[in-house]
């Protein structure tokens, strides 16, 4: 019905918007008034003033027309997009005219068919050039963002009305939850213990990237020898990314019992969403190989940053289970996985809280 | 140029186009454009970072009191000039506030606020002008308030939206504006070639509006205001030594008029002659006292009109009849034929007199064109002197019911002259006790000697001819003809100064002096103001009379021959004929005053006939054959005018094209630079061997492959690879020498050893 609704908008959008501008009503009251007087007076000098009014306006609006015309208008998005966060969208703005430039053009972004706040101003745009400039945005929640198209207007050449034209360019923007602020601290204090618990299933798969001194705690294995002969003193090697740890972060999706008096009843949710998402980046940033586990599905722990992608479009996209379903088996693990470490986001009424499981054989309680 | 100084100087040449227009329409005074030319020429000095403009900004408390004050003063002295308002002062105010405002230009506001006062002055000159540079005026005006508005919009939107460059994730960095206001980038040669042609179409589309729209005259409010002409000075009276002292300089057109009878005379001699012998009847006098004629106002004067309606249209036909001629007056057909018709057109006038040759027997008013709110009618006056009167038009009004304007300006009619007007009198003795007698009144304050000279002069004459040809004898004989008076104050009357101690006059002196001494010798006499002569313009057929030909003459009556003409004046040469320069000027203005200052519903008329007629949009089945070919051949040359137009035009689009090409590559295709046609048809020779460009790659990826691939002259391909990257990513535009090598070495790359 949405889809009917907008498509039956967009057969009868007329081509050309117009609207006149403070200048513009000033302008077309000044011309009546002197009309009116040249008409009553009979002095014919007034009304060639006048006539020469009327063609000023009427020239603004074949120049206008002549500014919009053989415009080709793109939109550059960016790679990620995370709520809460501001980020860029570029606009290109090409003009196909062989000769003529474009002056002053602001392109706004739709959304629902109705201009953001935000627009990209054009100076000029030289005839068979392309300039590209953005604007900033940030969007409050995570999920899908459907932007409609592209309104292009001008003021140009007087000021005196505002022509635009709608330009159809539908997008779908997948925005990320809002990242916050997880120091290191907070998730080692569980993980370290997990990680040295879990050293057997520990790999060393990374590439190689330096040496260093050696420190109480790393693995003896490490230790570059002929180096450590050479100077006297232990060194040992540092690989890429530390891929043998592995930890599944677990989000607690379900709705709680007892929503919270005031404000918006998902608010704890989004808020555990986003800190699912936070501490996956951070952990992927030092090397782990992070699954997600939600209530209706598991990912499986990878490294690096496609596996970073794939948990921020998971989390971007989960929704809240319903109450009724909060009594069931909240996380499903492989049975091959059985044993890592998992790192529970629980919702709470002031914040989510991180809690950090010992690796178990079964589900988790 | 920076686009800062273009708007600056645009912004002035618009408010310094609306002054000279203004200065054109003679409205302001001279001091006013003055003082505001100087102020002007100070303001461009007045930066805001700038000493002068220090001190102009420390000024404006000061400024601000003087504007109230003057404005305080304007109203003081328009509300002072009621019930004739003069509204100069508020004009003079406009002036003050521009320069004031150039003067203090800090910001878009203060350039708004100047080409809005700019347009005042630009109304206040359209109000008031007469002169055909008015139409170079708004030409110059609306080709640079077409440039000026477009500037000042982008100027605006430069400080309005180019406040935020976004960059990354960094937070947006204010661009400086200044940098951007001194690009010269921005506009350039072909942004105002382009929009001087709108300009021009502008200006086009508001003379079609103009010659479009009704003239309705509505007259609403102000009841209809027409513009005041007059500079001629013929008044009520005239004053020997004050008034009426020739101006040879004054080149102000009274009147321009086209006689047909003398645009027939074939030779231009033959016809400078008979200009220069023509004499303009105006005003006329009778009553001489203490150096001043005035009229007398005597009903015994007074000139007798019958008025003929036109039976098609609401024209009137004034005869005139001698009040010294009782009896049925002359019928209209019988008073025009073989008449010298002329049609006369009255430029500029205080006192509204018609004017028509020696001597006028009828009038014809044209009547009101259609949709006009005033027209110009006849009323008698006295001595046979017509004047004009203006007078209000409504459809609910009847004839009878006309209210009279009090002003008047400029009028057109049809008027008929006979020179000698035989039978236009009787004798003496027959006419009705009295009849003559204003005519024969002699001024008390003449000495009896002057009654002395008549006397002798006179006496012993046979008839009235034989008295004048005296008198006008003795005249010239004693009196020479100057412009450069002197005057004996000792004496009491100017008149009398001029007969026993002055020895030269002009001719207001020998008129005075031989309608008295004609009076004195018992001739009835009166004074004529007109002019004498013209000068004939071959363009529009016309003869122009300017004020410098004014003249004095006397009528005296001739029993039944009625009033003769008797000039007493010495033969001053005159030139007669025009330079071809002052023949265009003045056929120009001939055309602005009738086409554009008298535009009116029957010439919208006169003008769609006449489009019709030449097109053909209307030609009537029944026309004349010869009518009909006439038609057919201007449509043939409107329609091949209109063919060579469209072959120009698609010259014009061709012809860059061209000369980018000769021109050495600087443009490709479609206005793209010429390196970037090199590029693509490198990369279609290498698609054509199977090596093509992947969608994803990019140029310097392309290259690499290349190398890898063992491409052929890869350096070739590397050196085209950088230069393309430059100017399509850096905009660095590539010399075309180096584009010619760069195509040359393009040859060799992928080609097989």
């Amino acid at each position: 019905m949405a889809d009917l609704k907008s498509r039956l908008r967009r057969w009868f959008r007329p081509p050309r918007r117009f609207r006149l501008t403070r200048e513009g009503k000033w302008f077309i009251g000044a011309t009546l008034i002197l009309g009116f007087a040249a008409v009553n007076g009979g002095i014919n000098l007034l009304f060639l003033i006048f006539g020469m009014l009327l063609c000023l306006l009427l020239a603004n609006g074949v120049l206008s027309e002549a500014s919009l015309r053989h415009l080709v208008v793109t939109r550059r998005l960016p790679a990620a997009i995370h709520a809460r966060t501001p980020f860029l969208v570029g606009i290109a703005v090409r003009n196909a005219k062989k000769r003529i430039p474009t002056f002053s053009l602001e392109v706004e972004d739709m959304v629902a068919e109705k201009p953001v706040d935000r627009r990209c101003f054009y100076l000029k745009v030289p005839a068979g050039r392309e300039q590209e400039t953005a604007y900033r945005r940030t969007l409050p929640r995570r999920g899908i963002h459907r932007l409609s198209g592209l309104r292009v207007s001008t003021r140009f050449p007087f000021g005196l009305l505002r022509r635009s034209m709608d330009v159809d360019a539908p997008a779908e923007l997948l925005v990320y939850p809002a990242l916050l602020p997880v120091t290191d601290a907070v998730l080692s204090s569980g993980l370290s213990e997990l990680n040295d618990r879990q050293s057997t299933a520990r790999t060393r798969r990374g590439e190689f990237e330096s040496l260093r001194e050696f420190r109480l705690g790393d693995d003896p294995r490490d230790i570059h020898w002929r180096t450590s002969a050479r100077r006297g003193r232990r060194f040992v090697r540092q690989f890429e990314g530390n891929t043998g740890r592995v930890v599944v972060v677990a989000l607690d999706d379900a709705q709680p019992k007892e929503p919270p008096a005031v404000g918006d009843p998902s608010a704890p949710f989004e808020a555990a969403v986003s800190l699912a998402a936070s501490a996956a980046l951070v952990l992927l940033r030092q090397g782990y190989q992070v699954g997600l586990a939600t209530g209706g599905a598991f990912l499986a722990p990878g490294p690096g940053n496609i596996q970073a992608s794939h948990i921020l479009r998971h989390l971007a996209l989960v929704e809240m289970r319903p109450a009724a379903e909060a009594g069931q088996a909240n996380h499903v693990l492989p049975a091959a996985l059985r044993g890592i470490a998992v790192l529970r986001v629980l919702q709470g009424p002031q914040a989510p809280r991180l809690e950090t499981s010992r690796p178990f054989a079964g589900r988790p309680s | 140029m920076k686009f800062r100084l273009i708007h600056k100087l645009t912004s002035y040449l618009l408010a310094g186009t609306a002054l000279a227009t203004l200065a054109s329409s003679d409205t302001a005074s001279w001091l006013s454009l003055l003082v505001f030319a100087a102020a002007a020429i100070l303001s461009w000095f007045s930066e805001p970072d700038t000493r002068l403009g220090g001190l102009l900004d420390r000024a404006v408390p000061l400024l601000n009191l003087a504007t109230v004050g003057f404005f305080a003063l304007a109203v003081l002295q328009v509300a002072r000039s009621f019930p004739e308002v003069d509204l100069s002062p508020f004009l003079d105010f406009v002036l003050f506030l521009l320069g004031y405002k150039l003067c203090q230009r800090r910001g878009n506001r203060d350039y708004l606020q100047i080409y809005i006062l700019s347009f005042l002055v630009m109304l206040a000159a359209a109000w008031q002008a007469t002169s055909a540079l008015f139409i170079v005026g708004f030409f110059l005006y609306v080709l640079l308030a077409t440039w000026t508005l477009i500037l000042f919009h982008l100027r605006r939107e430069i400080e309005e939206n180019y406040l935020v460059r976004h960059t990354g994730d960094a937070s947006g960095a204010r661009v400086t504006v200044t940098r951007v206001l001194n690009s010269r980038r921005v506009v350039g040669g072909p942004f105002f070639l382009y929009t001087g042609l709108v300009a021009v179409l502008v200006f086009g589309g508001a003379a079609l509006v103009f010659a479009g729209i009704p003239r309705v005259g509505l007259g609403f409010i102000l009841g209809g205001v027409r513009r005041q002409t007059g500079v001629a000075g013929f008044s009520d009276e005239v004053k020997l030594g004050m008034h009426g002292v020739l101006s040879l300089d004054n080149q102000t057109v009274i009147l321009r008029a086209q006689v047909p009878r003398i645009a027939a005379v074939a030779s231009d001699d033959a016809r400078d002659n008979t200009i220069a012998s023509l004499y303009w009847r105006g005003t006329v006098y009778d009553t001489y006292e203490n150096g001043e004629w005035i009229r007398s106002r005597d009903e015994r004067t007074r000139t007798r009109l019958s008025l003929y309606h036109s039976p098609s249209n609401d024209g009137r036909t004034y005869v005139l009849a001698s009040p010294q001629a009782p009896g049925p007056p002359p019928g209209r057909a019988a008073a025009i034929i073989g008449a010298v018709e002329q049609d006369i057109e009255v430029v500029a006038l205080t006192h509204a007199v018609a004017f028509a040759l020696d001597q006028p027997v009828a009038l014809e008013m044209p009547p009101p064109p259609p949709g006009a709110f005033t027209a110009v009618d006849v009323d008698a006056r006295w001595s046979g002197e017509l004047g004009l009167r203006m007078f209000r038009v409504s459809p609910f009004d009847g004839a009878d019911r006309r209210t009279v304007m009090p002003e008047f300006s400029g009028a057109r009619y049809r008027a008929y002259s006979r020179t000698p007007r035989l039978g236009a009198g009787l004798p003496e003795s027959q006419l009705l006790p009295g009849a003559l007698s204003p005519y024969l009144r002699a001024a008390r304050s003449l000495s009896p000697r002057v009654r002395e000279l008549a006397v002798g002069l006179t006496a012993n004459k046979a008839d009235a001819a034989a008295k004048i040809d005296a008198v006008v004898k003795w005249l010239q004989a004693t009196h020479k003809y100057t412009t450069d008076l002197k005057r004996d104050t000792s004496v009491p009357d100017p008149l009398e100064d001029f007969l026993f101690h002055q020895a030269a006059g002009h001719c207001e002196y020998f008129a005075s002096a031989a309608a008295m001494l004609l009076r004195m010798g018992g001739v009835p006499t009166r004074y004529v103001n007109g002019f004498l002569g013209g000068e004939w313009n071959g363009l529009r057929q016309s003869i122009t009379v300017r004020d410098n030909r004014a003249h004095s003459w006397v009528e005296a009556y001739l029993g039944s021959s009625g009033w003769v003409r008797v000039d007493a004046t010495p033969a001053a040469s005159r030139a007669a004929h025009m330079t071809r320069f002052r023949q265009v000027l003045d056929a120009v203005e001939m055309f602005w005053n009738r086409w554009i200052i008298e535009y009116s519903a029957s010439q919208q008329l006169l003008l769609a006939r006449q489009l019709s007629r030449e097109f053909g949009w209307l030609q009537p089945h029944f026309s004349p054959r010869g009518a009909h070919h006439r038609a057919s051949r201007t449509q043939v040359w409107g329609v091949a005018a209109g063919a060579v137009a469209l072959v120009a035009v698609f010259a014009l689009r061709k012809l860059p094209r061209r000369r980018t090409v000769r021109s050495g590559l600087r443009r490709g295709w479609r206005g793209e630079p010429a390196i970037f046609h090199v590029y693509q048809k490198t990369l279609d020779r290498l698609a054509a061997r199977g090596f093509a460009r992947r969608p994803e790659e990019t140029p310097h990826e392309y290259l690499a492959r290349a190398r890898k691939q063992g491409v052929a002259a890869a350096d070739a391909l590397a050196h085209l690879t950088e230069c393309y990257a430059e100017a399509r990513y850096g905009d660095i535009e590539v010399p075309s020498e180096v584009v010619l090598q760069l195509r040359a070495e393009a040859a060799s790359i992928g080609r097989d050893s």
